[in-house]
């Protein structure tokens, strides 16, 4: 839970330093495991593929990044979200929050990162959206706009959860947030690496996907810093 | 401080009443009214580097130096991206700290006028103005806040407290 009183926020994490660090490193691999099966599950479900070495690094990049993330969040600290804050609490979130995100395209659209679903479900209209973004210069136009699209979509869902970080950050904490998001993104990165097809037009798509972060991101960062809805408490 | 560094709660508590009311000041002072609220995230923000980075404090320095040091640090960083708000120096913010007894003197057009004639100096001899004269730091904390020289300072310090003395006499 976030805190509106930094002196609350304090004495809590003096309280919350006493835990023994391997117990929240623990904690952190522990629902990391628990969520990332959970998605790999959803995943799996879903494919028509049978099971192999793009998969094993996919099981790997989503629950490193999940568990690194879960660990930064139950890290010791203040629980307080100042505007343009960047801690470790905010840097988790953003991680958590970037996987999440990441397979969610993936159920969305598994074809660019090259997995086969047993049905489009829900999501046939992705079918139409591919023939239009291949007519901008074949896969390699349809990969740099599913990017923008996709990873801008999701972006702008993780970034306006963490938006009292986003609004004000200074220029300089820009690129690490930024490649930090591109990190959470790992599952799609990595299954796109391993591909052969896929080696040959990622590039387009990790283009596509940094053009949505920096645009969504500046979007967010200059925000009206004086929005009444975002009221901030006195100490 | 060294028991805070331990974890003790009390000393935490003791430390944060007795700066609480300086730095909310500090971060008011250099703030227009419109983006007063931005005061409190730059007063979290410091105490939140103050608690990450407390290990790292050496006993042989102030207190009071090293927290206003990074209150300055975030005020630069953040600062950047409110440079519009950092224009207007309000001395006269009684939501932020009891006035001093010279302020308290003043009547509210010659504040405003003092405001006016500080706003008009250049922005270090603005801060040098305003960490000596109204923080109460002395020459040689200034120096070491600002990575100046303890000269460098009084020299700063004497004429920025000439430019105002003149221009408050100037008849136009």
């Amino acid at each position: 839970m976030t805190q509106t009183d930094i002196r609350k926020a304090i004495l809590s994490s003096l309280k919350e330093e006493q835990t023994p660090k391997t117990r929240i490193v623990f904690r952190g691999l522990f629902w990391g495991s628990i969520l990332s099966l959970a998605l790999i599950l959803c995943l799996r479900s879903m494919s028509r593929d049978v099971f192999a070495t793009n998969d094993l690094a996919l099981c790997i990049s989503i629950w490193t990044t999940m568990a690194v993330g879960l660990t930064l969040v139950f890290w010791p600290q203040p629980r307080i979200q100042p505007r343009g804050y960047w801690g470790a609490l905010a840097y988790g979130r953003l991680l958590v929050g970037m996987v999440i995100v990441t397979i969610l395209q993936l159920i969305v659209c598994p074809e660019f990162a090259s997995m086969a679903f047993h049905s489009s479900g829900p999501f046939s209209f992705v079918g139409q959206l591919t023939h239009f973004y291949m007519s901008f210069g074949g896969m390699k136009g349809c990969m740099f706009l599913c990017g923008l699209t996709f990873t801008g979509l999701g972006a702008f869902m993780i970034f306006r959860i963490l938006d009292r970080a986003f609004l004000q950050t200074p220029a300089k904490k820009l690129p690490g947030i930024l490649g930090l998001s591109l990190l959470g993104q790992s599952p799609v990165i990595v299954l796109q690496a391993l591909d052969p097809q896929g080696r040959m037009t990622f590039v387009y798509w990790i283009a596509g996907s940094l053009l949505a972060l920096i645009i969504i991101a500046l979007m967010m960062r200059g925000k009206n810093i004086l929005d009444p809805s975002k009221p901030t408490t006195l100490p | 401080m060294s028991r805070y560094t331990t974890g003790s709660a009390e000393s935490f508590e003791q430390l944060y009443e007795r700066y609480e009311f300086r730095l909310m000041g500090f971060f008011g002072r250099r703030l227009s009214a419109p983006s007063r609220s931005m005061a409190t995230d730059l007063f979290q923000i410091t105490w939140l580097k103050v608690h990450q980075a407390r290990d790292r404090f050496d006993p042989a320095q102030k207190f009071s130096s090293w927290i206003f040091t990074i209150a300055l640090n975030v005020l630069r960083d953040y600062g950047r991206e409110l440079s519009s708000t950092l224009k207007t120096t309000s001395l006269n913010d009684r939501e932020m700290e009891a006035p001093t007894p010279t302020l308290s003197a003043l009547t509210a057009q010659e504040l405003k006028d003092l405001e006016h004639e500080i706003q008009n100096l250049p922005i270090e001899w603005r801060e040098v103005l305003l960490l000596s004269d109204w923080e109460g730091f002395a020459s040689q904390e200034v120096a070491a806040m600002k990575g100046l020289s303890e000269a460098n300072v009084r020299q700063i310090l004497s004429r920025a407290r000439k430019t105002i003395k003149a221009s408050t006499y100037d008849p136009n």
